[in-house]
């Protein structure tokens, strides 16, 4: 027969290590959550700078319109235009990788934690649930594993 | 079937002889000598690179500005072009700041006070030496006009940096034009070796009749002794994993052998003190690609030979996903598939630029091995 005082104990320790685990998952969010806002503070800060930088170039862009050679406004104008295109995509790419950092930090953060927390419950399972008590909470039969299998 | 028995038994021991003979001849599993000991003159050491290794040429002479006199800067080089912020543990670097305003887009680049400004916070954490320290160099700059993979306004304002640091303009030498190398493509310029003069494309190494090697070592050292036909010292592999932490060479972009040039006027035993000159090689440049190409047909080693000058090749890796140290969502961001030398953050360094960073510390370290300053 089992002990009742070992399984209360057995269950005031599982529960304390839930709580305990339970903690520690609360902070991995907070942490998380943390990154999370600090990504995006990151983020808003790089767009404003693109939007200063632009409006900076733009400004300091000496616009010729009082040239008559018209081949050379246009070429000028053509050079500008591809250089937008490739401003543009080059602080594309500079947001998304602050973006794809920021949700990989993230990820890392609740990953780690949630395999952390799987081990810290299998632990405290191990540690709250005797190992001679069955699933149905009978002792194991120690001595039918030691029956002979077959007649012969 | 004793046929077929005997056939796979020979089968077999083809295989095995195969696998011996790669690990004999394939040189990466090949365990080298440590590196040792060279009468070198610790005040006479100075760095060049082309491209990344440019880029980390630079970053290894600011960082340890007490202890580099020159350095030769060519197709890349502008300090702390990819960081974006600095923070407790270090800076905060993109690869896309790298691809981007550093090599195709330099309208995007921040002004030099950024630089200067950044440059003076690593400084006053102690991360890299004093600044102050760069008033003695003696640099030389270099980017070709037909260049197409760093923009050659990169490599001004690397330069306009050096003056800002407080390099006194006389002592930056900044060339891009009126010599037979201006037309250059993305490459280390030689007087008679690699590529037509204009290209940009492997080995990266281009024939315009120009002695870069020359100008470089000129720069930092003064007037030299005209170079050796042939060079006629000799080329030490060494063993890079003892530099690296925990001997985690491939993890940290490094590759397993590095190489040395010694002239016969360097050997242990020299009457005389020799200089020490490291060379860092570019993307798609390491032993792991080019085999010897590099160590040996970029010029250097014939003036080397002429005027006691030992040549340490560091040697970058490339670096998969699958050689990270540990793996997780990041992992993508920390690759390094061109085995270049370290100037965006990779590998989860973010002390990169710093004396704290891999890189710049495993070279440093090798540097005082030589010159017998290190253990």
């Amino acid at each position: 027969m089992v002990d009742p005082s070992q399984s209360i104990d057995g269950g005031f320790n599982l529960f304390t290590d839930l709580i305990g685990i339970q903690m520690r998952n609360m902070e991995a969010v907070r942490q998380a959550q943390q990154k999370m806002l600090e990504g995006m503070g990151v983020l808003a800060k790089r767009q404003t700078e693109i939007i200063e930088g632009t409006l900076r170039r733009s400004v300091s862009e000496p616009l010729d319109v009082t040239s008559t050679d018209i081949r050379a406004v246009v070429s000028h104008q053509i050079e500008s235009l591809k250089t937008t295109i490739l401003e543009n995509q080059a602080n594309s790419n500079i947001l998304s990788e602050m973006a794809a950092r920021s949700s990989a930090e993230v990820a890392n953060i609740l990953q780690s934690r949630v395999m952390a927390a799987l081990d810290e419950f299998k632990a405290a399972l191990e540690h709250a649930i005797p190992e001679k008590i069955s699933v149905a909470g009978s002792v194991a039969p120690a001595a039918v594993t030691a029956q002979p299998t077959s007649r012969s | 079937m004793p046929i077929k028995s005997a056939y796979r038994s020979a089968r077999h021991a083809a295989l095995a002889l195969l696998l011996v003979a790669a690990a004999w001849f394939g040189g990466g599993a090949r365990a080298a000598d440590p590196l040792g000991r060279f009468p070198v003159d610790p005040a006479q050491v100075s760095v060049s690179g082309i491209s990344s290794g440019a880029f980390m040429a630079n970053q290894l002479h600011i960082a340890h500005s007490a202890g580099i006199i020159g350095a030769g800067i060519v197709a890349g080089g502008l300090y702390g072009c990819a960081a974006d912020s600095v923070a407790e543990d270090g800076v905060f670097a993109l690869a896309s700041l790298a691809v981007g305003p550093c090599m195709s887009v330099p309208t995007l680049l921040q002004p030099v006070d950024f630089y200067v400004r950044l440059t003076a916070d690593l400084a006053a954490r102690g991360w890299i030496d004093p600044p102050a320290n760069l008033a003695r160099s003696r640099v030389y700059l270099f980017t070709g006009q037909a260049d197409k993979v760093v923009s050659p306004k990169t490599i001004e304002l690397a330069a306009s940096l050096y003056r800002s640091l407080g390099v006194p303009a006389p002592q930056v030498k900044f060339r891009d034009q009126d010599l037979s190398g201006a037309g250059a493509g993305h490459s280390w310029v030689t007087k008679n070796f690699g590529n037509s003069c204009d290209a940009n494309a492997p080995p990266f190494i281009n024939d315009c009749r120009y002695d870069q090697a020359e100008e470089v070592l000129q720069t930092v050292y003064g007037p030299l002794q005209p170079p050796a036909v042939q060079s006629a010292g000799r080329i030490v592999a060494f063993d890079q994993t003892l530099f690296a932490p925990g001997k985690a060479t491939a993890a940290n972009g490094l590759l397993d052998t590095g190489y040395l040039y010694v002239p016969k006027a360097c050997e242990p035993g020299a009457a005389q003190p020799c200089r020490l000159h490291v060379v860092l090689h570019g993307c798609l440049q390491s032993a792991e690609v080019l085999r010897d190409e590099f160590y040996t047909k970029i010029g250097v080693n014939e003036w080397a030979d002429t005027n006691r000058i030992v040549v340490l090749y560091p040697q970058a890796h490339a670096i998969s996903v699958a050689e990270l140290s540990s793996q997780n969502f990041l992992s993508l961001f920390n690759t390094n598939l061109k085995g270049c030398w370290n100037w965006w953050g990779y590998a989860g360094d973010k002390q990169f630029l710093t004396k704290q960073g891999v890189q710049v510390g495993v070279i440093w370290s090798m540097v005082q091995r030589v010159t017998g300053q290190g253990n």
